[in-house]
Order: C-alpha cells, then sequence, then structure tokens
C-alpha cells in the first residue's frame, strides 16, 4: 500500500442531471454517472476517454470541485467534497486544483500576464514575487515576450498555453484539463499537450479528458467511460 | 407564411420562456415610456380643461360679457347694456369662492365653495340651474330675493355636507362668518356645475351685501337676439360702457387666464417634453438592448438560411407585438400618473391663477392613440437598427464566441462629440435670441448636446475609474470596469438615459432655488408689517374674501399697534392682459420696508412721500418689459370712472406676480376704483410690543360673533406669513416631484436592463473566472462595480450638464415666462443628492444581476453558449 494518501477518491459517485432538483434542465432526468469508484494516487497522469456523451467531462467537473455528485463519495486533497460550502470549493479550486479547458480560458480584458496571474490576484496577492513567478510560467510555455499582448492578439495555441501558465502559476498538486487541444491543429496541440504531460511530478497529479489516442498512449494510466461507468481501467489492471 | 410562423415559434416564443425577466423588463420599459408620454399630456390637458371650465362657469348662454377686472362694473351698466341693439338678455352676476361651515356636520371646516349672486328680479335668462327647474325649485323667488340670508345649493354641496331645504350653514363673508339656510337644492347644469358641483347661489343683492360689493357685479353676462352679429353688438357695447367695462366674449376670459398661468404651463410643458425624451429614450434602450443581445441568434438564423428579410421580418413582428402590449399597459399607468400630477399642481394653480377644481384627468382616445403610436414607432425604430446591423453582419462574425465580435459596433465619440459641440453654438444662439420658444428649443438641444458628449465623456471617465480600480481596488472592480468599455454602445445609452433623468431634476432644482434665494431676498425686504390678517386665503390671493370697511374699526385703537394699514390687492385688466395692483399706505411702508432702496431699477431715489403726494406709481420689471413703460413715462388705467392716468415714479424689482405688478397708494387707489374692500390688514407694533400678543388680540376683535371657529380668517404674525410665502413658492415646483419619481424608476429599470444582459454576455467568463478561484462576491462585486460606475458617469455629466440647462431655463424661459431677471443660484445639496441618489440606485438595480451572477452554476456557465 503507497503510504500517501490518494489525491483524488470516488466512491459509488452518481450524476444526475434533471429531475426534481434541477427544474432547468426539465424533461427527463440524465443520469450521467452511474456509481464511478476510483483512486487516483499522487503523480499520475491519468487519461480519460469514451464517447461523447459518456460523462467524461461531468467527472472532471466533479474531480475539480465545479460541482457535487448526487450521491457517493468525493474526496479531493483528502477532503470531503460534500463538507465543504462554497467558498472552501471556491478556495480548493483557485490554491490546490488548475484547470485548462478546450476553448474560451482567458478573460479577453487582460494581458496574457494578468490572466496567469489571475488566481493570484483573486486571492489578493498581486506582490512582485507573482509577478515574477507568473512571467516565468510564461516564459516556460514560451510566451514570454508576449505578456502585454491581449488574447484577441494571441492564436489559438498561444491562448492554450497561457492557460496552461495560468493553470501553474499557483503550483497546485492537481492539474485537470478538458479536450485541451479540441480546438487546435495537431501541430499546435502536440505542443500544448507536451506542456500538460510535462506538467506531471512527482508531486503533481494529471488528468485529461481527450479524444485523442497519442495521448492516451502516454498515460500512465487510461480510464474508458461508457454511459456513465468505467468501462476499462488500465490504471486498474496494472 | 408557415415558415415566418414557425420562425416566431422558436425564435421570439422561445426568448419569452427562456428570459422572462428580460422580456418583462422591456415591456416595463415600453409601458412606463408610453405611460410617460400619456400621463404628462393627461394632466397638461385636464389643469387646461380646469381652466376653460372658467369659462363654461362665466357664459354658459352668454355671449358676450362687460367686465373690468376684479373691481368689477357697475350693476347699473346692466340697463344701459340690456338696451344696447340687438342684446337680448343681460343681467349682471357676482363671483366669490369662500369658505363653507356646516353647523354640526361631520367634515371639518375650511372647505372652499363658489357663491353665485344672480339677480332674481332682473333677466331670467341665466340663472344658473336646470331650465324648467326654476320654478319648482324656488316657490317664492321674491321671497327670495329678498332674503339675505338664503341660499341654493348645488346637488353635490348638498349630498356632500348633507343639506336640504331649511339646512343652516355658515360662509365666511366680508363681515366674518355669517348664517345662511338653504331655500332649495338645485339640479346641477350650466354654471352651477363649475367648482366640481360645489356651488351655492344667492340673490345678487344678497351676496353684495354678504361681500361687501355695494353696487358692483364681477360681470354683465350678455345674450344676443336672433341673427345679431357677435363682432357689430360687441362694438356697440363697447361705445356704450367705455371707461367703466371691457367687452369680451367669454373665452376671452378664459384665454386670459390660461395666458396668465403661462408660466406655471411651462412647468407642465417642460416636463411633459421631459416625459417625452425620457419616454422614448427608455422604449428604445430597452427594446435596443434586448435585440441587440440576441445578434448570435440572429447569426445562427442566418448561417442556417434564413434570409435577411425573414430575420428582420421575425424581429419587426416582435417589436409589433411589444409595442402593441406596452402601449396597452401603458395608458391606464398613464392615467394614474396624470392623477397624481394633477393633484400635485391643482393646490398652487388654484391659488395664484384662479379658483379652479380641475376635473379628474382623462385620457382621450385621441391621446391613448397618441402615446400608443408614438410607443409603438420608437419600439419598431429601437429593434430595426441592431436588427438591422445585426442581419447585416457576417453571420459567423456574429456567431463568434468571440465578445470583442459583438461589441456592438465602434462608436464614433470623436465625430459625436463634435457633432455635441455644434448643438451647443445653436443653444447659445437660441439663448441671445430669447423667447418661450427658443428656450424650449434650446433647453431640448442642451439635452441633445448633453447625450451626444456622452459616449466620449464616458471613455474619459472610464479611463480614469479604470486607473483608480486599479489602484486602490481589488481585481473584481477593476473587471466591472473593464466591461463598461466592452459594450461602449451599451453603456453610454444607458449613462445617456440615466444622465438626462438626473439632469432634468438638477435643473429644476437649480431653477427653484434661482427662484426662491432671489424671492426670498425681496420678500425679505419687502414685508415690514409685523401682523398680517387676511381672510379666504393666506396671501390675498383669487381665494381671497375681501373684508368690508366696517370691519376696520373693529381694529382700530388697539393697544400696541403703532400702525394700522388697510390694504387692497386687486388684478386688472389692461390692454387685455391682467396686472395685481397693490394698494396700501405708501408713507408709512415706504419709511419701513428696509430694503425697499435696494430694489430700484429705474428712477430716482425713493422718499416716503412720492407715491402718497401725487398719483404716482411703481411698476415691476415685468411691466416695463411688457408695456415699454420707464420711470417718468405715464401709464394710463382703466377704471370704474373711466381711464386715469399714473406717473410711472420707479421700476422696481417685485415678485408678486409673473404677470405685472404696480404699487399705488391707498388715496389714489380708493379715488379712481372707488373700491373701499380690505384684503387685508398689516399691523405694525409699536416698539417692544409682542407680534405674537398683537395678534392674539386681533383674532379675538375680528371674530367676535363667530360662534365656532371662523374658517378661512388668518392673523399671522411676519415670519408665519413670510413661511407660507415660501411654502406657496415651493408648492409651485411640486409638480416637478412626480417627473423626480420618473427619473428614478427609468434609472432602475435601465441598469437592471443593461446589467442583466451585460451578466449573460458573460456567462462562460463568468463559470471561466468560477472555476479558476472566483468566489461568488467577487463575482457580484465586479457586476455591482460596473452598474455602480454606470451611475457615478451618468451622476457626474448630469452635474455637469445641468449646468447651461438651467441658465437656459433660468435667463430665457423663466424670463420669457415672468419677465424677471433671476440671477442663477444653483442648489449644490440637491444636485449632490440627485447624483447619490442615482448612483445608490443604479447600484441596487445592479443588485439583482449581480446575485444573478454570482449564483450561476458553475458547469453549466462552462457550458454555455
Ligand atoms: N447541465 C446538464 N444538464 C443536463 N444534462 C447534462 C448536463 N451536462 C451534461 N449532461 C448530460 O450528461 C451526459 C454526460 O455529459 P458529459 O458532458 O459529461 O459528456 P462527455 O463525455 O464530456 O461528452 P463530450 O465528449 O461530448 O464532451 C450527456 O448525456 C449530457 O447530455
Ligand atoms: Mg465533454
Amino acid at each position: 500500500m503507497d503510504a500517501a494518501p490518494p489525491v483524488v477518491e470516488l466512491v459509488e459517485v452518481r450524476k444526475r442531471y434533471g429531475g426534481a432538483l434541477d427544474d432547468d434542465a426539465g424533461g427527463t432526468p440524465v443520469e450521467a454517472l452511474r456509481g464511478v469508484s476510483l483512486t487516483i494516487p499522487r503523480g499520475q497522469l491519468v487519461a480519460i476517454v469514451g464517447p461523447s456523451g459518456s460523462g467524461k467531462s461531468t467527472l472532471l467537473h466533479l474531480v475539480g470541485a465545479l460541482d457535487r455528485p448526487t450521491s457517493g463519495t468525493l474526496r479531493v486533497h483528502g477532503e470531503d467534497l460534500s463538507k465543504l460550502d462554497d467558498d472552501a470549493l471556491t478556495r480548493l479550486r483557485r490554491d490546490r486544483i488548475g484547470y485548462v479547458f478546450q476553448f474560451f480560458n482567458l478573460l479577453p480584458t487582460l494581458s496574457a500576464l494578468e490572466n496567469v496571474m489571475l488566481p493570484a490576484l483573486l486571492s489578493g496577492r498581486a506582490s512582485p514575487e507573482v509577478r515574477a513567478a507568473a512571467l516565468a510560467h510564461l516564459d516556460a510555455v514560451g510566451l514570454g515576450k508576449r505578456a502585454a499582448h491581449r488574447p484577441d492578439q494571441l492564436s489559438g495555441g498561444e491562448m492554450q498555453r497561457v492557460a496552461v501558465a495560468r493553470a501553474l502559476v499557483l503550483d497546485p498538486p492537481l492539474l485537470l484539463a478538458d479536450e485541451p487541444t479540441g480546438n487546435l491543429d495537431t501541430r499546435t496541440g502536440d505542443g500544448v499537450l507536451e506542456l500538460l504531460v510535462g506538467a506531471r511530478s512527482a508531486r503533481r497529479t494529471v488528468v485529461l479528458v481527450t479524444h485523442d489516442p497519442r495521448i492516451a498512449a502516454r498515460a500512465d494510466r487510461v480510464l474508458t467511460l461508457k454511459d456513465g461507468v468505467v468501462d476499462a481501467d488500465s490504471g486498474a489492471a496494472a | 407564411m408557415s415558415g415566418l410562423g414557425a420562425l416566431v415559434r422558436f425564435v421570439s416564443l422561445r426568448r419569452i420562456t427562456a428570459a422572462p425577466i428580460r422580456s418583462l423588463l422591456t415591456l416595463l420599459g415600453v409601458a412606463l415610456g408610453v405611460a410617460m408620454l400619456v400621463g404628462m399630456a393627461a394632466a397638461n390637458a385636464s389643469i387646461l380643461g380646469a381652466f376653460g371650465e372658467l369659462v363654461d362657469r362665466a357664459s354658459g348662454k352668454a355671449a358676450l360679457e362687460v367686465v373690468q377686472g376684479e373691481v368689477g362694473v357697475d350693476r347699473d351698466l346692466v340697463d344701459v347694456v340690456a338696451t344696447a341693439p340687438g342684446v337680448a338678455h343681460a343681467a349682471a352676476v357676482i363671483e366669490q369662492t369662500t369658505y363653507l361651515d356646516v353647523p354640526g356636520a361631520a367634515s371639518g371646516p375650511g372647505e372652499r365653495v363658489l357663491v353665485l349672486g344672480v339677480d332674481l328680479l332682473g333677466d331670467l335668462f341665466f340663472l344658473p340651474y336646470a331650465h324648467g327647474s326654476g320654478e319648482d325649485v324656488l316657490a317664492d323667488p321674491l321671497g327670495f330675493a329678498n332674503d339675505p340670508r338664503a341660499l341654493l345649493v348645488g346637488a353635490t354641496l348638498a349630498r356632500e355636507r348633507g343639506l336640504g331645504p331649511g339646512s343652516k350653514l355658515r360662509l365666511r363673508t366680508a363681515t366674518g362668518m355669517q348664517e345662511f339656510h338653504v331655500e332649495a337644492v338645485l339640479t346641477e347644469a350650466g354654471p352651477s356645475q363649475a367648482f366640481g358641483g360645489r356651488v351655492a347661489v344667492l340673490s345678487i343683492d344678497a351676496a353684495a351685501l354678504a361681500f361687501a360689493r355695494s353696487g358692483r357685479a364681477d360681470r354683465i353676462d350678455v345674450a344676443l337676439a336672433e341673427h345679431a352679429s357677435v363682432d357689430a353688438v360687441a362694438d356697440a357695447l363697447r361705445a356704450r360702457v367705455a371707461g367703466h367695462g371691457t367687452v369680451e366674449r367669454p373665452s376671452r376670459r378664459g384665454e386670459q387666464i390660461a395666458r396668465m398661468s403661462s408660466s406655471f404651463q411651462v412647468g407642465l410643458q417642460v416636463s411633459s417634453f421631459i416625459a417625452l425624451l425620457v419616454g422614448m429614450f427608455l422604449i428604445y434602450n430597452s427594446v435596443s438592448i434586448a435585440v441587440a443581445e440576441r445578434r448570435r441568434e440572429i447569426g445562427i438564423l442566418r448561417a442556417v438560411g434564413v434570409s435577411r428579410r425573414r430575420v428582420l421580418a421575425v424581429f419587426l413582428a416582435e417589436a409589433v407585438v411589444l409595442g402593441t402590449l406596452g402601449g396597452a399597459l401603458g395608458v391606464p399607468l398613464g392615467g394614474l400618473l396624470a392623477r397624481a400630477v394633477v393633484a400635485s399642481v391643482q393646490p398652487s394653480v388654484s391659488r395664484f391663477y384662479a379658483a379652479i377644481a380641475p376635473p379628474s384627468p382623462h385620457v382621450s382616445a385621441r391621446l391613448a392613440l397618441a402615446g400608443f403610436v408614438v410607443g409603438l414607432a420608437a419600439t419598431v425604430a429601437a429593434a430595426w437598427f441592431p436588427a438591422r446591423s445585426a442581419a447585416h453582419t457576417d453571420p459567423v462574425a456574429a456567431m463568434r464566441r468571440d465578445i470583442h465580435a459583438h461589441a456592438g459596433g465602434r462608436v464614433p465619440t470623436r465625430w459625436l462629440l463634435a457633432a455635441s459641440g455644434l448643438v451647443a453654438l445653436v443653444v447659445a444662439w437660441l439663448a441671445h435670441l430669447g423667447g418661450l420658444l427658443a428656450g424650449f428649443v434650446g433647453i431640448g438641444l442642451v439635452n441633445l448636446a448633453a447625450a451626444l458628449a456622452t459616449p466620449a465623456l464616458v471613455v474619459l471617465l472610464h479611463r480614469v475609474a479604470w486607473r483608480a480600480a486599479q489602484r486602490w481596488f481589488g481585481l473584481p472592480v477593476r473587471l466591472g470596469i473593464d466591461n463598461v468599455a466592452r459594450h461602449l454602445g451599451r453603456s453610454t445609452l444607458t449613462v445617456a438615459a440615466l444622465m438626462l433623468a438626473a439632469m432634468a431634476s438638477m435643473t429644476v432644482a437649480s431653477y427653484r432655488s434661482s427662484f426662491m434665494v432671489s424671492m426670498s431676498r425681496w420678500v425679505e425686504q419687502s414685508i415690514p408689517a409685523d401682523v398680517i390678517i387676511t381672510a379666504g386665503s393666506t396671501l390675498a390671493d383669487q381665494h381671497s374674501v375681501p373684508f368690508a370697511p366696517e370691519m376696520l374699526p373693529r381694529l382700530q385703537g388697539m393697544e400696541g399697534v403703532a400702525y394700522l394699514d388697510p390694504v387692497r390687492f386687486v388684478t386688472l385688466t389692461h390692454r387685455g392682459m391682467r396686472i395685481e395692483m397693490l394698494a396700501l399706505g405708501t408713507r408709512n411702508y415706504l419709511t419701513r420696508a428696509p430694503g425697499i432702496g435696494r430694489q430700484v431699477l429705474e428712477g430716482a431715489p425713493i422718499e416716503p412721500g412720492v407715491l402718497a403726494d401725487a398719483p404716482r406709481v411703481f411698476v415691476s420689471e415685468n411691466v416695463r418689459a411688457k408695456l415699454g413703460v420707464h420711470a417718468g413715462d405715464t401709464l394710463e388705467l382703466d377704471t370704474p370712472a373711466g381711464p386715469r392716468r399714473f406717473e410711472v415714479r420707479n421700476v422696481v424689482v417685485d415678485y408678486s406676480s409673473d404677470q405685472g405688478f404696480v404699487l399705488i397708494d391707498t388715496r389714489w387707489f380708493r379715488d379712481a376704483w372707488k373700491d373701499e374692500r380690505i384684503d387685508g390688514f398689516d399691523l405694525y407694533a409699536a416698539p417692544g410690543v409682542d407680534p405674537e400678543a398683537l395678534a392674539a388680540d386681533a383674532r379675538r376683535r375680528l371674530s367676535s360673533g363667530a360662534a365656532g371657529g371662523d374658517s378661512g380668517l388668518y392673523v399671522m404674525t411676519s415670519r408665519a406669513f413670510k413661511t407660507e410665502i415660501y411654502s406657496a413658492i415651493e408648492q409651485t415646483f411640486e409638480v416637478t416631484r412626480a417627473s423626480e419619481l420618473v427619473a428614478l424608476i427609468v434609472a432602475l429599470l435601465g441598469v437592471i436592463g443593461t446589467m442583466l444582459s451585460a451578466v449573460l454576455d458573460r456567462v462562460r467568463e463568468i463559470g471561466v473566472l468560477r472555476a479558476i478561484g472566483a468566489t461568488r462576491r467577487q463575482i457580484a462585486v465586479a457586476v455591482l462595480a460596473e452598474a455602480t460606475f454606470l451611475g457615478l458617469a451618468s451622476a457626474l455629466i448630469a452635474v455637469v450638464a445641468s449646468i447651461p440647462c438651467t441658465a437656459v431655463f433660468v435667463s430665457v424661459v423663466g424670463y420669457a415666462a415672468t419677465g424677471w431677471h433671476v440671477p442663477l443660484a444653483f442648489d449644490p445639496s440637491a444636485m449632490t443628492r440627485f447624483a447619490a441618489t442615482i448612483v445608490g440606485f443604479a447600484a441596487l438595480a445592479g443588485a439583482l444581476p449581480a446575485r444573478h451572477a454570482a449564483r450561476l452554476e458553475v458547469p453549466r456557465a462552462l457550458a454555455w453558449e
């Protein structure tokens, strides 16, 4: 048994959209996750794959503390998320989770540097050190020279790289990405992917949702979802 | 076409179910806009109608009348008039509003009634009650005519006060409260419907006795023989009564009063005009924002192959439905607004211009239609432009997620600023030109100039606010301020609407304070008496019930009185204009009035005897402006004894009447006008005597014999009297309260609408912010910061723009309406208050969208397209 507690732990997690509790969705309830149990240890690079509508994004949202399961237990960084209020969840996201979305990651009125600094600015820590760290991260994604540019002056790939820099700026132990290369051509996507893969370390766990089999090939573990359940789990087999 | 039907179903109906609050707000915006238009117009019509009602009261069947200002015509003149060729009927009438007191009645004293004195022994043609009911009503006309205490009451009054034949009631007369008894109840018709039916009829002799009219009547009604020409008869009459009376059509009198109250109507018209502007703006603002935020939707429709014309047709159909519903809602809402406005202005109209009881305002079919059409047109226009622009945009660009792509196009701030400068030049030229019309157009153009300059000013203020936010506030505030510039068009529209509303309130406040400052200086300097006594009304205005000269001895010989001055304040007709004349003991007055010397505009320095020693008068600057008379000139005035000439000794500052004012000595007034009635007594206390004690003594002496209270008798110390004057002046500005309220509602709706759509535009962005660690509070702060900025920018621009607007209002419109040169005096406290209110309301209005933004569920926000 590994001594360190797992970064993510799900026990019989279910997520239902619609129905009595969710009047906006209306109509028939959709069971997006139907009993998912899994554990992700520290430092793992996990790829989640599966057909469209299988519940990949839903799962990532739960793990990213953006949403709450309908039932089951969900622990992130050892904390039972059902016991945290909205502010505590927000702090958890801000300080200990990095997130990269498929598109529209950046705030259009902020410069690239400000976008990278965003988590720090939101926590009221706009020190020169943070600025330096943000610049270093921009440099690390190859955009040090574009710090003052606004998102509309950047290409799609550059925007995603800024998003990666932002996700890493507070050095979170968990990095999540939902189809981060889905909007990019293959070559550009590869560059972004390298950054994400490279972000994985002994201390940092990386979870990617992807349709791209080549990414899956580079992951430590591939989790296949189908109809809201884990259909296959290479990590469990390993 | 079924295609269009399906589109409407999917586009328009979906919209309503998907964004019910937005749809409702837009509808409310249109409805309020229409309500503003309709309400102010209906209120105006009601007040004007009340003036018209004065005419009905006057005539009914009279084609002509012989009048002579407030002092009235000699009753002997009836015979002269009746025998003129072409005259079929002529009868003298006395008309007086006074106080009614019903002993033992439930409702308190102090209600006003209109008393008509009619000649039952003369020509009965004009009797003010239903034709044919005269005989039934009066069993004994001769007995009635000879009973000085008998009267008839209108059915409304009888019902309200529980009166019937034999009931007792008391009226304030020239000699105090006197008891009368009801002879019969009248079926109201013609003149007895006047004054809301609160009418009492006395025989003319009884009325003359009660109101000290000795031999005078207020007018002689004239009806023409068949085939007689009005003009020919009028000319014949003029020749007969020359110098003793004026021959007019009854409608003239109403017209005169309407003209006389023009300065008052200016207030109403400005409000209507602003209402029109704000109403259209409100509609335009809500509708255009609602359409602009659906740009993406239009892009999608275009992308899936719906033609441009089809898209436009859908949005126009929507606008027509919206405009129709808004109009249907707005017209009755306007009726309510009109009622509130009339209720707030009626007292001051009644006080200063004529005793009116305005009919409850009524939204005529024509007015309803006009409001409806204007509202609909504004709605369709507001939908047309943004929809057309969206339909002409490349569908892909319209659909792009990137917010920059649909910022609503560039706003040509510089061009607009330049245009604003040009408009300002036109305003300056109009102000130079002068006149009521130029003034109104000028005010409209100041509004326009301010609106045109708004985009540039918003950009400037945005820059300042951005720096401040960056420096002193956290990221959320900065993000809120950022958003202002992202949708400059939308922000500007909102700011302009708020700004116009705030500016209107500030301008009116400064207009009011300009007049107040000048008037209070004048009041303090020109009322030296220590105790002032009036009856019927505190200010000897249109409701005054003059005292009979027999009342003077009651006050004579009072201890502690240094000087007792009987004062008369009458309205004269002069060359078709009305002028107020004040007659008092000028030697005493000029000795004691502290600041009278400072008020002289023209003429030699004033000495106490200047008006007493010779037939001379002072005239106010508006008389100078209207008649072109100057110090040293001769002023010829009609009197019952024929025309008389007076030397204009000085032109002075005097705010007694916006129609014109003449000060004369009692000696010359009585000599020329043969009128001994007294509108009030001015008491000057001997040194060391307490005015309060003096007042109490006077009150006791005047009401001795009046059992159970003395309605309508006012004995005031000069402090109380001045306070009364100030509150009367304040009251004339009451009408503006309604527009202030509306301004706040506009603020609230405008900001709620803008901010809701701002939030809707940024749902996904808010999702990202929340996902990477923004708290709900931070999101709410960003939205509130944006709303507050809009309020702040509006308030600042309004403060600046209200300065030229006030200048035009006071110096051009105010001067044209009153003939007074009133120095500008801004009201910083009111301006600050309005500014603070606008900012506060804007922030408050941001609360709802802020809450909505803060409560967005993160995953759903992230999935937002
Ligand atoms: N807010 C929501 N309301 C209702 N149903 C939802 C909602 N979000 C997701 N679903 C449904 O839940 C199921 C899983 O959705 P999810 O977005 O997790 O799929 P996914 O695997 O990420 O698909 P994709 O590869 O297309 O992104 C789908 O059937 C989807 O329609
Ligand atoms: Mg997904």
